[in-house]
Parts: structure tokens; sequence; C-alpha cells
């Protein structure tokens, strides 16, 4: 174990906190989709949307940056300046912007940075387009903080 | 503590902050829900040059929609075409407003009862347009104006 980190033990429970929300939870969701969808229904009413798998997964990926980012936050906070994790988390971070941009952008619909439900004779197109840009701004800054880390980072 | 590591800390936490107002915004834009209310008053004349019809809007989100715009337009088989334009508009949040919207013939035609299709488009955005939504309507209806 490197000197480097003060907690390894929460360094490891972000971690595995960081793998059940990034790989074992969109599984559960992709499997159970229609069961989630029909709980859903049963109490939201309007406009329970008519879901797909396609805003499902946009809007897993916007709830789950929340938890990815707060991860993110205090994997960086409980864990010193290995080059080691400095390398991980930049390399997270090219992850997340990578998948926010692919997600977002082409499963949103037909149109870039729309959400578009049908309900019925009800169609509602959400343009997200100026969120959705400054929030790729937000991660893209996030990445180069995070490169400059490395070079800031103890052996 | 180092400055990529102050820099990452208030990076993060932005990102974080914007994500959760993103979803706030999202969830708001989907829990608008227009509803047609036909209330057909006529106006100007006699005869009359036009007719009025209402609109409920529901705004069950957190927060207030702005420039809500209402753009309605009715016609039938038989050539008749009626369109009306309301707003802007500010709904506050967890409330219903009735929007009057005054409807001007656009092609003459007689204003018969019968079945009309009705074709609305309803924009708005929230928190300084950040968020923008269009909702569309399009159903056909049997309409019965006063006499």
């Amino acid at each position: 174990m490197s000197s480097n980190e003060t907690h390894p033990k929460k360094a490891v429970l972000y971690l595995l906190l960081g793998i059940t929300f990034e790989v074992i939870f969109p599984v559960l969701v992709l499997v159970y989709m229609d069961e989630i969808i029909a709980y859903l229904a049963s109490f939201l009413g309007f406009p329970p949307f008519s879901i797909t798998i396609n805003d499902l997964i946009v809007a897993y990926t916007v709830i789950f940056g929340v938890i990815f980012s707060f991860i993110s936050f205090f994997r960086g906070f409980y864990t010193k300046h290995s080059r080691k994790y400095a390398i991980y988390d930049c390399i997270g971070a090219l992850f997340a912007l990578v998948a926010y941009i692919v997600i977002i952008g082409f499963f949103s619909g037909a149109y870039f940075g729309h959400f578009i439900f049908s309900v019925s004779v009800i169609t509602i197109d959400i343009n997200i387009y100026t969120i959705y840009a400054i929030t790729i701004v937000l991660y893209i800054i996030s990445f180069i903080i995070k490169l400059a880390a490395i070079t800031e980072a103890n052996d | 503590m180092r400055t990529t590591t102050v820099l990452k800390t208030i990076v993060s936490v932005i990102t974080a902050l914007f994500l959760v107002l993103q979803l706030l915004l999202i969830g708001s834009a989907a829990f608008i829900k227009p509803e047609y209310e036909e209330n057909w008053t006529p106006f100007g004349g006699p005869p009359p040059i036009g007719f009025s019809t209402n609109f409920n809007i529901s705004n069950q989100g957190i927060f207030p929609v702005q420039n809500l715009m209402i753009t309605l337009t009715i016609y039938n088989s038989s050539g008749t075409i009626l369109e009306g334009v309301a707003g802007p508009e500010t709904i506050p949040a967890f409330t219903k407003s009735v929007i009057t919207i005054y409807l001007f013939p656009v092609l003459i035609g007689n204003i018969t009862d019968g079945v009309y299709v009705i074709n609305a488009k309803i924009t708005g955005s929230f928190v300084l347009s950040l968020i923008s939504f269009t909702v569309t309507l399009n159903y056909s209806t049997t309409f019965d104006f006063p006499p």
C-alpha cells in the first residue's frame, strides 16, 4: 500500500460504489425495464411518459451523473496525490465526458439535445441544448484539471 | 491543499449541482399538461368576426413557466380555417391557468358545427431559457358553435 493513500478503505469503498452504479445498476435497469415502467406508471399518472429505452438511458445518465460527480469528489477527497489515482481519475473524467455527449446526444430522440415524449395526442419536445452545452463545458474543464493533476501528483 | 485538488473539488461540486438543476428542469418540463376546453364565445360583430375558446395549462413542475405562447389552428373538411395566438404568459409552479385564445377566420368558409382538426402548439421556457419546451396537440373532435 502506498504511503500516499491516507484512507485506502474509503477509496476502495467509493471505487466499488462507482462500479455498482456504472455497471450493475444499468444492467438491472435494462433487464427489468418493463417492470420499472409499469411501476412508475402505476402512481405517476400523467405524464408517466411513453418511456422508450432511449429515454430511460438518458434519464439514467443525468440522474447518476450527479452520483458519479459526488463519488468522484469523495474519491479525490479521501485519497492523496499518487500518480496512479490521478491517472484513474483522469480516465474517469474522459469517460464521463464521452458518455454524456454520446448518450444524451444520440439517444435523446431524433434531435441532438432534445427529449421527446409522446402521450396519446400530445407530443412534448424538451430542448435542453443550452444546459447540455454548459454541462459539456464543465466536463471538459474537469478533464483538463484532472489531466493537470497528473503532473502535479507524487510518483 | 494543492491547486488542482481545490479546482477539482470546485468543478465537481458545480457539475453535480448543475446536473441536479438539469434533472429538475427536465422533470418540470415533462409535467406541463395542456388541456383543451371547448368554450366557444363569439366576439365582434354582429356578425361575429371570430370566436374565443380556452386552454387549461397545468404546471406541476417546481419552476414557473415563462414566455408561454399558444398557437391554435382549427380546420374542417370544407375548408374553414381559424387561427389564433395567445401569450406570452407566466404560469407559477403548481398552478393551473386558463388561457383564452381569440380565433379569427383565415379562409372564409362557413363556421358550422361539425368535425374539426385541432392543432395546438404550446411553447415556453424555464429559468432564463436554460430549457425550453414545445408541446403539440393534434386530433379531431366535434365542435358546437353557439348560434
